[in-house]
């Protein structure tokens, strides 16, 4: 009889509720992640290929003080405003982490690691730095 | 990858390949034994060049070794803004592709290469630019200068101090 297959276990999960709610920082991850894709400005999060498979890898989340402190990484569209787009991604997902999850977000780090210029005339390439 | 890595990538390539066919020769014949005791009889003939080869390759893996450790330095190539939320980290690289396409707009820019060192005060650009033939250099400059001085601190946020331009070729 062949084994019934095993979930693998998520790598460090962050217990952040009272009533001790456990949640895997891979799903803090992909919250943060859709949150900074919904924002104008924003090409793609983190640097793979565009498309939302493996977006939370463009987010790293760390829990300090019951808080946590997410580091993402962004592509923006020429033309638009970088720091307009950063402040943009911070806030919204500040908001999207802790109005989903509960948790309260201290900070968010953004890191804009390339720039698109599908939109723009004469360039169809993304620059990307690594 | 910077040239310097690309040259040590290209060394230690050089070497494994020498040593793989010296220690191939030990057990192969025909050209691959050929040329690897060709190489043993050219390397290894005296202390002096064996002691050599050795040190390069003690080099090499040292060097090697410190690529795959290296981390940090690209955040030196980071332009920070601290907001109240956290900090924005801005790549000079993501800098300097939206200056080399506001400098492409610019009627005559052929193509645009560019350094950028950033200060307290803001952003010191130098542009290597090739111009159209039949650009009018002292026009185009001063179009250049003044895109990149307007638009660049508009689009990315961070203030541009000043901005050189060559004029590399005309093509």
């Amino acid at each position: 009889m062949a084994e019934k297959k095993v979930a693998k276990p998520v790598k460090e999960t962050v217990d952040y509720t009272d009533d001790g709610v456990r949640i895997s920082n891979d799903v803090i991850c992909v919250v943060g992640a859709l949150a900074a894709t919904e924002v104008d400005g924003v090409y793609n999060v983190g640097s793979g290929p565009k498309g939302k498979k493996n977006i939370y890898k463009g987010v790293k989340v760390k829990l300090q003080d019951n808080s946590a402190v997410c580091d993402v990484s962004i592509s923006v569209k020429f033309g638009e405003n970088i720091k307009e787009v950063a402040g943009n991604v911070q806030k919204n997902v500040k908001r999207s982490i802790e109005s989903m999850l509960g948790l309260k977000v201290n900070t968010v780090n953004v890191h804009v690691i390339g720039v698109d210029f599908e939109g723009s005339a004469g360039a169809k390439t993304a620059v990307t730095m690594k | 990858m910077k040239l310097l890595d690309r040259i040590v990538t290209l060394i230690a390539a050089i070497l494994i390949g020498t040593l793989s066919l010296m220690a191939l020769s030990q057990y192969v014949g025909g050209y691959i034994g050929a040329a690897g005791d060709w190489l043993y009889d050219r390397l290894m003939y005296s202390w002096v060049t064996t002691f050599l080869v050795q040190i390069a390759v003690i080099i090499v893996m040292a060097y090697l070794f410190e690529m795959t450790i290296r981390t940090g330095k690209s955040e030196g190539k980071m332009l920070k803004r601290t907001t109240e939320t956290g900090d924005i980290f801005v790549s000079v690289g993501t800098i300097e592709s939206f200056a080399r396409n506001l400098a492409k707009e610019v009627e005559g820019v052929q193509e645009v290469d560019m350094r950028t060192k950033s200060g307290p005060e803001g952003l010191d650009m130098v542009l290597k630019v090739a111009a159209a033939k039949d650009a009018v250099i002292p026009e185009l400059v001063s179009k250049l200068e003044s895109r990149i001085k307007e638009a660049l601190p508009a689009q990315s946020g961070f203030p541009v101090r000043s901005v050189k331009i060559h004029i590399r070729s005309a093509v």
